[in-house]
Order: structure tokens, then sequence, then C-alpha cells
């Protein structure tokens, strides 16, 4: 489907435009950029056999960055408006006092479209999202009498943004994204539990038509009720097994964000200067990769304007790339940007962030990675979890675990934390199986949330400290 | 800054051009929010200015009632067609909205009992903006004179904010309110002998100059970072502990959804039916009061304009009451208690504290230290949004902490999981410290003592 660009900014005169960014840079400064946007969100969320609440709403203005010595200038405003951008840019310049710099004329490019739209959400009637929902919660309840509750939501939303700047960048992108949420509550009178399930795409509505309502609901009401009846693990270090797709928060986490150059650039990530060392297990190869037609974590070009990409992070064990933004160049000079620059609107300056970044296939079965182990984790699906990128200390919240006893995954456990530091866990990661799989999620650091997929094949970590009882 | 405030004109007129469309279709009651804020961020970094932030936003919701079916939607834009469009949209979602007749209405001008314009504002709007850079400049510098193992502090930040927000309503209620505040944030990066570690804190007050000290700020996160050094790992095991006045604001912050009538209307509150009975220790009693000095969540008025009330949750140990909306409480057959949460325009009407307050004991945490003996005390929990089971009370969470030995700290930890349920934590809470936490966020906690817990690290 041909996109459609219906906001006012796209009709905007570019040499009007462009005076105003070499207005932005009167006073001097490296780099001016105008960030546009205009979001429409759509939320229904089902719950109690009922829509619970339903929010239509919209989101709407610009961001004025100006960057000079690596320092950073930014103004926002709902106010998009030729007059206010004019008022932005002098705002911004007067705090700058060096010699005017001359911004490049913008250059046209044809971009071609990864990520075509099948069938834009917002012109389905809300009912038939809200059939969607109530056969979750039909479906989901049927699986026993001990569900108790459903919470069910379906979020649509359409991202319009024009990206100008003074490197000749006139980019623009609209960005559809489509997600269903499930939630499953079991109880049996004395306790309760709960598991959740989502998915979503970079997609229009032909992507919820495809998920498959039954099995949907059923997986997670059947974890919920599992989870009802488990014990918990010992507390200690001891190896982990992780499940595929979401299990791939553990990269994420344990590493993702200390390659990002918003810690990198400041010298404030243990993998700084570590390009061509080997800081992981040479069974690992991992890949942030914005270009996967209609995935979650995708997009055509980035916050900055800049087309997305496919960047190896690491190729058996050896780091090969950071994840770099217009001001990471900068601060670093010879790493060049990514792609990466994301923010969650134009409230938030844009700093690196990852796309979909996965742990590449490897050659082991699953039954390789359980088998030689006596006790042990099988984390089968994850929560979220958190890192401090300079010592990569992280977290992640075990959702959906079993006890591996002597070579077998056995009883069901919950209520798991792991933790341990990134770099070490890297190392650690001995076996690598065949199964990848991705799965969405939201990520949120400095410049607010933003989709992200992670992913992986189920992978055996030697091991790792285990919050139990 | 001007400090006058502007929204509730601006809701006005958009309240009359919404009233009158609402008329043409029969709607029952109508509500405009409109709110505004403006932000200024100062990042010091390597002794000069590193980034600067100068926002502001403008946002408006309505909410419309036809026949007890309820419709929302909200706006960024306030020109005269995307206040149309707003309009199409909350009547448009009223079709597809539950039908509660019984319990779907608007707050009516006696509940309110507030004046039309109300300030919460101090002087913070008054300091200039070079002063606030200067702030975050000076802060940089003393973290790195603190100690020569500081080598990095990627952030050194002060932020000043005010913001401003108005609701009208057919039930007459028109009310609005303006605060102004100031925050610092500090990160630090120590190192030594090839050891990296890290420490951080936040700091939040609607008084500049008043109750910040940046040298206490500075040494509280440096000594922090320093300790962690160091840290030794811990062995595996079932240690007594004290959370610190942090940790537990941390913790009990994770729970308190458990004290909203929703949760409890939608059986997702581990306190329903327990109204009346023990949940926790004698010596807890936990109130929520809408205004207190310097208080972080202190409002005139909850988010649908109704007058906030001061509420015992728990009292000795025996939970007291639940906080009401004005839906929540027509379908719990009670009075609204004046907690409707409205997070921005953005947000549909929930539930909401104002300031938690843990009534505070009388020992000092030294005291708490040496009446624990030997133990754990934790200083510091992460990744709370996914560690912490709201439904079934369980929690498992990365942790920073001292070991204690014969009565005193005797060193520091390495990070750990500490797992437990919070029900058993409630009940097993052996005393309540006199130091409490405050100008972190609108919960204010003591340090505790609490019964054996489940530690996990080596």
């Amino acid at each position: 489907m041909e996109k459609k660009y219906k906001a006012d900014f796209y009709g905007y005169d570019k040499n009007k435009l462009e005076s105003i960014l070499e207005q932005s840079l009167a006073n001097g400064g490296d780099y001016a950029e105008f960030f546009f946007e205009n979001t429409k969100t759509n939320s229904i969320a089902y719950l109690d056999k009922k829509v619970d609440s339903m929010n239509l709403g919209l989101s709407y203005g610009v961001g004025l960055r100006i960057l000079y010595n690596l320092k950073t200038i930014y103004l926002y405003s709902n106010d998009a408006s030729i007059e206010n951008l004019e008022k932005l840019a002098k705002e911004a310049s007067s705090i700058i006092s060096g010699n005017k710099s001359m911004p490049k004329k913008f250059v046209n490019v044809n971009m071609k479209d990864r990520n075509p739209l099948h069938t834009d959400p917002f012109s389905i009637p809300f009912k038939d999202k809200i059939a969607i929902l109530s056969l979750l919660d039909e479906k989901g309840r049927a699986v026993s009498d001990k569900i108790k509750q459903i919470a069910a939501r379906y979020i649509e939303k359409e991202r319009e943004i024009l990206v100008v700047s003074s490197f000749g960048v006139y980019a623009k992108d609209s960005q559809t994204y489509t997600r269903l949420i499930t939630q499953a509550l079991a109880s049996d009178g004395s306790e309760t539990q709960s598991a959740h399930l989502s998915y979503g795409a970079l997609d229009g509505f032909d992507f919820i038509k495809k998920i498959d309502i039954d099995t949907m609901s059923k997986e997670c009401s059947d974890v919920a009720l599992k989870m009802l009846s488990a014990g918990y693990p010992k507390s200690g270090k001891y190896p982990v097994v992780i499940e595929n797709a979401f299990g791939g928060v553990i990269f994420h986490e344990a590493c993702g964000h200390a390659l990002e150059a918003t810690s990198v650039a400041d010298n404030a990530s243990v993998f700084c200067g570590k390009i061509g060392e080997q800081i992981a297990n040479e069974n690992v190869t991992a890949v942030d990769d914005g270009t996967i037609a209609n995935e979650w974590g995708s997009y055509n070009i980035d916050d900055e304007g800049v087309p997305s990409q496919r960047t190896v992070l690491i190729e058996n064990g050896i780091l090969k790339s950071y994840l770099v933004d217009i001001l990471g160049e900068m601060k670093m000079k010879n790493h060049k940007v990514t792609g990466s620059s994301r923010r969650e609107s134009y409230q938030y300056p844009p700093t690196s962030r990852m796309r979909n970044t996965f742990i590449a296939k490897g050659k082991h079965s699953f039954d390789d990675l359980i088998s030689s182990i006596e006790y042990g984790l099988y984390a089968k699906k994850m929560g979220g979890g958190s890192v401090d990128p300079a010592t990569t200390d992280f977290n992640f919240a075990v959702a959906e675990g079993y006890l591996i006893e002597n070579g077998k995954v056995t009883k069901p456990v919950r209520g798991a934390t792991l933790i341990g530091k990134g770099d070490e866990t890297l190392m650690k990661i001995e076996k690598v199986s065949d199964n990848l799989e991705l799965a969405d999620g939201m990520c949120g650091s400095i410049s607010g949330n933003v989709p992200t997929t992670v992913g992986q094949p189920a992978i055996m970590v030697s091991s790792m400290s285990v919050g139990g009882r | 800054m001007d400090k006058k405030i502007k929204t509730l004109e601006k809701a006005k007129t958009i309240y009359e051009k919404i009233y009158i469309k609402a008329k043409e279709k029969n709607i029952d009651e109508v509500e405009v929010f409109v709110s505004r804020s403006a932000e200024e961020e100062f990042r010091a970094r390597e002794h000069a200015l590193d980034t600067f932030v100068f926002a502001e936003n403008i946002g408006a919701s309505v909410r419309l009632i036809k026949d007890g079916r309820v419709g929302t939607s909200y706006t960024e834009r306030l020109e005269g067609q995307s206040i149309d469009s707003m309009f199409e949209n909350a009547y448009q979602s009223i079709e597809y909205a539950a039908r509660e007749k019984e319990y779907n209405t608007l707050p009516l001008k006696q509940d309110s009992m507030s004046k039309e314009e109300n300030y919460m504002e101090e002087n913070v709007s008054d300091v200039n903006s070079d002063k606030l850079k200067n702030e975050a400049l000076e802060m940089e510098d003393i973290l790195y004179k603190k100690d020569k193992r500081i080598t990095n502090v990627p952030y050194s930040f002060v932020s000043r904010y005010s913001s401003e927000h108005s609701i009208i309503n057919s039930g007459g209620i028109a009310a609005s309110e303006r605060r102004a505040g100031v925050s610092y944030y500090a990160e630090i990066i120590a190192e030594e002998n090839g050891i990296v570690k890290t420490g951080s804190d936040g700091f939040t007050t609607h008084f500049h100059g008043k109750y910040f000290s940046m040298n206490d700020f500075a040494s509280r996160i440096t000594e922090d970072a320093l300790s962690k050094l160091s840290a030794k790992p811990l062995k595996s095991g079932n240690y007594a502990a004290i959370f610190d006045n942090n940790a537990i604001r941390i913790l009990l912050s994770s729970y308190l959804s458990v004290f909203f009538s929703d949760c409890v209307q939608k059986k997702l509150s581990l306190f329903q039916n327990k109204l009346g009975q023990k949940v926790a220790n004698e010596c807890v009693s936990l109130l929520d009061k809408p205004y207190i000095e310097d208080g972080l969540g202190n409002v005139f008025f909850d988010g649908e304009g109704v007058a906030a009330k001061e509420i015992n949750l728990i009292e000795n140990g025996t939970l007291q009451n639940f906080l009401y909306n004005t839906y929540t409480a027509r379908k719990g057959n009670c009075q609204t208690t004046g907690h409707a949460n409205r997070g921005s325009y953005k947000s549909s009407i929930g539930i909401t504290t104002h300031n938690v307050i843990l009534v505070p004991g009388k020992k000092t945490q030294k005291e708490l230290i040496s009446a624990l003996g030997s133990g754990i005390m934790v200083v510091d929990l992460m990744g709370a949004h996914a560690g912490v089971n709201s439904l079934s009370g369980d929690f498992s969470l990365q942790a920073e902490g001292y070991k204690i030995e014969n009565g005193k700290i005797a060193e520091r930890l390495s990070p750990f999981i500490v797992s437990g349920n919070i029900l058993t934590l409630l009940t097993g809470i052996k005393e309540i410290g006199s130091d409490v936490r405050y100008n972190r966020s609108s919960l204010y906690t003591p340090s505790v003592i609490v019964e054996n817990l489940s530690f996990s690290a080596e």
C-alpha cells in the first residue's frame, strides 16, 4: 500500500525550512535539526468481559536540536507553525556565541519503503478490533475455571515524522504500529498468578488478523495455570538455559545498552575501546537489524533522518560495532552513524538505541543445552529487566521457569530474578541452539520508550545468580 | 518566568465550544481538561554546559457521558479543527463503551470545594536560569573533588519545571492549580584497581535553596559508589534484614495499587476482602495526605476536580480504607475519597495516591542496625518493573546493601537478589525507624526491620 503523508508540515516550503535552519546556526553550531511529529494513537482496553477504556488521541509537535562543540541545545513545542519555528531558531541560536555556519541544501533522496503497510488499521471499524479482544477473553477463560480474569489490549499508532537538518537532510516516514496484548489471571482461591503475551509489528491490521487467537489465548492461560502450582527454585549460582524469542532480553540488558553510543561516547561503558576484542563466548554472534520488513523495531529512517541499517555487533565473540547516532559519531570520530538514533517523541532529543537485536542461530540442539546440567533453571518465558551500562550489572525476571534436574526439564518454578554482570555473562554463553525467534517489547531509556525487538535461539549460560527461596 | 495560570481561560473556551456540540448530540455530561507544562534542563559535563533543554507543552482532553457510556479523547493541537476531531473521536468511542448508568457520572461543584485558581508556587520560578546552570556545573565540580577515584560524572543535572492544569465540567466544577519545582540528579562512576562502580541519586523540591544541600547530596552519592569498590560477594541463604528508607520506599511504591478501589473491584488487589483485617504488624500505620510541607504529591483537588481527603490506609496493622474516584465510589456504594488519577491529558481516569506516609517510629537507623545484630541491610532495589508480582505479592529483585555484624555495618556487598512476598514482609515488620526519606518521591518511609528473607548471590 502506498503511504499517504497527511500531516500539515509535509506541505511546508523547503526553501523556508532551509532558511530557518540557517537562522538556527546564525551564531554558530555544527548541526541543526527540526523533528516534526504527528502521531495518532488509539488504544482499547478490555477487562471484566467488556470494553474497560478506549482512548483516541493526537500528539503533535516539533523539536529543534543544535549541536555545537559536542554540546546539545534542545527546544520543543506543540506549536509547529512557521512563525514558531523561527522563534525557536532565534531562542536556540541566542544561547550560542560563535560564527555563523551554513547549512547544506536539501538533497533529494528517493527512499524505498521497506515496510509497506498492509491494511491501514485506522480504516478498520472499532467493532472488529473489539471482537478480537472479546475472543481473547472468551478463549482465555475457556481454558479453565481457574482463569478468573482476562485483560486484553489493542493498540494502533500512526507516527508521521519529518526530519530536516543542516546536513542537507529532508526525510520523512510514516510508521504504523499495531499490537495485541493479553494477560490471564489464574486463581485457585488461595494463590493468584498471571501471565501475559503480546504480538506487535510495524504493520497494519493484516498483522493482527493473522494472529491465531485460539493459540494465543490458550498459551497465555496455560502459563498462568502452570505458575499457580509452581514452587521456587533454589537460591544460588548455577547453570541457566534461556529459551528463544523474548529470552533475548538477556542480550538486550547484559550487552546491548552498553554498546549504545549514549554510554560508549561518554566513556561510561565497559565496552569502550574494545572493538576487535573478544567480549563474548565464540559461540555468540549478535546483530541489531533495523531493516527487517515490518518488524516491531524496524523503520525506514531513524529519528535523525538516517536510513536504517543492519549492524553486526558481535561476530563469533569479537566486538564489531557500536550503535552510533550523529552526536556519537562527532564524539567518537572514527565510528560512523548506524541509523540507530531514536526517540519516543518530539519531547526528547534522540540518542542511539537498539532496534531488532538478536543473537544469531548456533549449532546446538535444545537437548544439547539441557542434557549436561545436573541442577539448573530453564527460563522459558522472560519478563523485563534493567542494566547499569557502566558496570553491566543487570537483572531480569523469569515469568515462566522450570527446574532442570539430571539433564531433564522437570517441575515448574516461579518468581525468579536473574542477575549477573554483562561482560562476564557474555563469556559464559557456552551453547547456542538453532531455534532463533524474535519478540516485541518496549525499551525505556533517556530518549523515552521505543518499540524494540529482542530475540535469540535458546542459549545455555554456565552460571548465573538465581533469586529463589 | 510568568507565574499566572493560563489554562483556565483556554479550558473555558474549549468547554463552551464542546458544550454546544454536546447539546446537539444529546450528551448528558461534559468535562474538559487542559494542562500545560514547561521545563528547563541543564546537564553539566567536563566543566561546561553539555545539554540544555527548554520546552513548553500543552494538551487537552475531553470526557463525554451519554446514557451511562463514557467517551474520551485527547489532542496536543488546540486549534479549531483539532478540537472538533477530539470531540468526534470521543463521541465515536461512546458507542463501544459499556453502559453503566448508575456508576458513570461526573462530580459536582459541591464535591470540589476548590477556588478557581490555586497556586502551589514558591520561589522556583523567580530563580535566574544562570543560577540553575551554575548549580549543575558546581555539582559536577563538587562530585569530582570528593575523591580522586571518581573518574566520570556522566550526569550532573538540574531541571526546573512548572505545570498547571484546569478542569471544567458540566457539574459546575471549574478549578485549576499550578506548581513549580526544581530537581537535582547526579550519576557518578568510581574506579579503583580495574573495578568500576556507580552511584546516583535524585532530589526534588518546591522551594529553591531551602531543603537541598548540594554537599550532603554529593557526599551520599560518593560514599555509596566508593563503598561498592570494596564490595564482597554474599553467600546465598536466609538472613534477617533491614530495608533502609530508600529500599522500603521502592518496594512499597510497587505495591500501592493494593489500595486502589479499581483494582479491588477488578479482583486485581491482594487486599481484596481484607478491610478491617490485620494485613501488617501492629507497628505499621500508613496514611495518605493531600498536603504536607514540600510534599511531592501535594494537590488541591484530584484528577476530576474533587477535594482530596486524608485517608488512613493501615492503622496499627489493620486495613482501614481503599482509595476511590467518582466511578469506583458509586460502584462501591460509598463516597469518593478524592483520589482520581489523571497523569496527563493522555491518561484515562484511574486511582492514585497523593503523599503516602509510613508513620515513623522512635529509633534512628543506627539503633535499628544495633537492634538487628546480624543480617543484611538492603539500600537499593532494581528492576521492580519486572521483578514485582502485584497479584501474588512475590518479589525477587536485584539489590544493593551491606552486611551487618555485631550490631554494626560490617562490609559492602556485591549485587545480590532479595526474594520474598509483600504480605509476609508487612506482617513481619518488627520495628520502624525515625529516619524518613524526603524529596525523592511522594512516598515517605523510614527504615524498617523485617523478618528473614531469602538472599541469593554466590
